[in-house]
């Protein structure tokens, strides 16, 4: 897959997360920090992951899960 | 200066002359911030608050991340006098503008998504006339935006700071009320103070500890860390809870002494698979609090910390904190909250607003210190929680506040706890307690969370209806509990009715959101 088009997913992913959480459309840029800025909580992150794994046919470790891997 | 301080600006001043260059807060990405910059940047924003017109009791708002900028702006409004009110930043609009009006925010203190989030147009939708943006780039020219890092280099002179006394209101803190708009409670510098000292002394914080912040400070549990961990020169390190590994990963890196949580927490670390890979050797306490943990957890957080004290506590906002189990009796009594903490007395009162005997369920009544000023604009509703009266071993009337919680002391004086009254399951004619019925399929591997509740039914009054969090096959979850069921509980209080669910509504402090799971599941 194109890295664009997995971009382009992803973020769609966020955004209905987001807005869904916030009740906002907030604006997603690369330069946001989803964790820190408390735009994805503990909660988001379980619905995040499981959208990336049936969008994409992935498999994501328990290992994987830290913050410095999602809040770039 | 001494060391008794009697408002919360005085307690960071106290600090920052003692403890000086230590590192009062950091985040977990690096950012430190000492205790003497702390008290010169909350001086710097406290001056720069009342050359915006803040003055003596005005409410600000604080709707930010966690972050060094929300600390300092806690520590500023106090200073300038003002009454900080923490906005979570899980709320949504229409609750931001609702607690804006209702206690009438004058100047809000927000990061850039917090502002998104309130809508640009707060102001005229609201009684926020200002807004102080932490981030540069959400910072307009509009003459209502300030710059936050424009408001600290502000090199004013103004010599003093108003005169805050312990009586003057520091916070409103809001809470989720089980039915209608969220309430505000109001408390006082002595009551944050009191509570700081207080939980202070039976956790023995000092200025070796270094505290893992993972609650929100707009929860009175959260707010409390901070302000107690900065009192007795502790260095506080700021996160919110998304990841497990994330938490045993900060625990080995920053050597973590002390670290609070709420139930949902500490059963998402008992599950975590790779824990042992982490060395958790520093941490001196675990504190629980915002609901009870079952026994079978409790055991599980023993053995996952085997050289830590297990505090399990109780309170509410309107009290703050009122009981505490020492870890030297989380074994023996792992179901207990235990006795009232140090200049609190706790009863159980029966309906007459008697003394109960030992065994004999009643209200979990509050007297002594931690007592809030009651909720902002809503005498009604204090008058419910907070009275005036003369208890049998009390010489003149005082405050004591009603839990509106049931519980009961066992012959030692340790207390236990039932469930909100109102939402106690009466079923067969029994009256039973959610709580019992819970714990008895938390033992259930597998099973990360489960709320009980009575829906109306004509033969019975209530059918007990159970709801289970797990990631487990719906199927076979269901078929386990159902077996546990008629092995661990009498007839009557073997429920009639199952749900499972892979995730369950929180609260914004993370507590397991009842009311809205019973507006969820509440019919047959």
């Amino acid at each position: 897959m194109e890295k664009e088009y997995i971009k382009t997913k992803v973020l769609s992913i966020i955004r209905k997360i987001v807005k869904n959480s916030t009740g906002k459309v907030i604006d997603i840029n690369n330069n946001i920090s989803l964790i820190n800025s408390g735009l994805i909580d503990s909660l988001g992150m379980v619905v995040f992951i499981q959208a990336l794994i049936k969008k994409f046919h992935i498999n994501i470790e328990f290992s994987e899960l830290t913050a410095d891997n999602f809040d770039k | 200066m001494s060391k008794v301080s009697f408002s919360i600006g005085e307690s960071l001043t106290y600090s920052a002359d003692t403890y000086s260059e230590h590192i009062a807060v950091s985040t977990t990405k690096g950012e430190d911030l000492s205790f003497r910059d702390l008290e010169e940047k909350s001086n710097r924003l406290a001056k720069f608050l009342i050359s915006c017109n803040i003055r003596k009791g005005d409410r600000v708002g604080i709707f930010t991340n966690k972050s060094p900028e929300q600390v300092v702006s806690i520590y500023a409004v106090a200073k300038a006098g003002g009454v900080f009110v923490l906005l979570n930043h899980k709320l949504k609009k229409d609750q931001i503008v609702y607690i804006c009006n209702n206690c009438n925010i004058k100047l809000l203190i927000a990061d850039s998504i917090c502002i998104q989030i309130a809508g640009n147009n707060i102001c005229s939708e609201s009684s926020v006339e200002k807004i102080i943006s932490t981030d540069k780039s959400s910072a307009t020219d509009s003459m209502a935006f300030y710059c936050f890092e424009t408001a600290l280099n502000n090199e004013m002179t103004l010599d003093h700071l108003p005169r805050v006394v312990g009586e003057d209101v520091a916070s409103i803190i809001y809470t989720s009320g089980s039915t209608g708009k969220p309430k505000g409670v109001i408390v006082t510098h002595r009551n944050i103070i009191d509570g700081a000292d207080i939980v202070s002394r039976y956790l023995s914080i000092c200025e070796k500890d270094r505290i893992l912040s993972l609650l929100p400070f707009s929860f009175d549990y959260g707010l409390n860390q901070v302000i107690s961990s900065i009192k007795y020169g502790a260095q506080i390190y700021l996160s919110d809870f998304v990841f497990e590994m994330d938490v045993f990963k900060y625990i080995q890196e920053f050597k973590i002494t002390g670290l609070a949580g709420v139930p949902i927490i500490w059963i998402k670390l008992a599950n975590f698979p790779y824990l042992r890979n982490f060395d958790v050797s520093s941490l001196r306490y675990i504190t629980n609090s915002g609901g009870k943990i079952s026994k079978n957890y409790v055991y599980r957080l023993t053995e996952i910390f085997p050289q830590t004290d297990i505090y399990l506590m109780y309170g509410l906002t309107e009290a703050f904190r009122s009981t505490f189990l020492p870890p030297s009796m989380v074994k023996k009594k792992p179901e207990s909250i235990g006795k009232a903490i140090p200049n609190v007395e706790i009863y159980v009162l029966n309906a007459k607003g008697q003394l109960c005997n030992p065994e004999e369920k009643g209200e979990i009544a509050h007297r002594g210190a931690l007592i809030s000023q009651g909720y902002w604009d809503n005498p009604e509703a204090t008058d419910k929680i907070i009275k005036y009266i003369k208890l049998p071993n009390m010489l003149i009337k005082e405050k004591v506040v009603f839990s509106g919680d049931e519980g009961y002391l066992d012959k030692d004086g340790d207390l236990y706890f039932l469930g909100r009254k109102d939402e106690m399951i009466k079923s067969s004619g029994y009256r039973i307690s959610p709580t019992e019925i819970e714990e008895v399929f938390y033992e259930e591997p597998g099973v990360e969370g489960v709320v009980a509740l009575g829906v109306e039914d004509i033969e019975l009054g209530q059918k007990i209806k159970v709801i289970i969090q797990t990631r487990l096959d719906v199927q076979e979850i269901t078929d386990r509990i159902k077996k546990l069921s008629a092995i661990k509980l009498p007839v009557y209080m073997q429920p009639h009715l199952f749900e499972v669910t892979p995730s369950m509504p929180v609260t914004s402090s993370g507590k397991i959101d009842r009311s809205k799971i019973k507006q969820l599941y509440g019919k047959v």
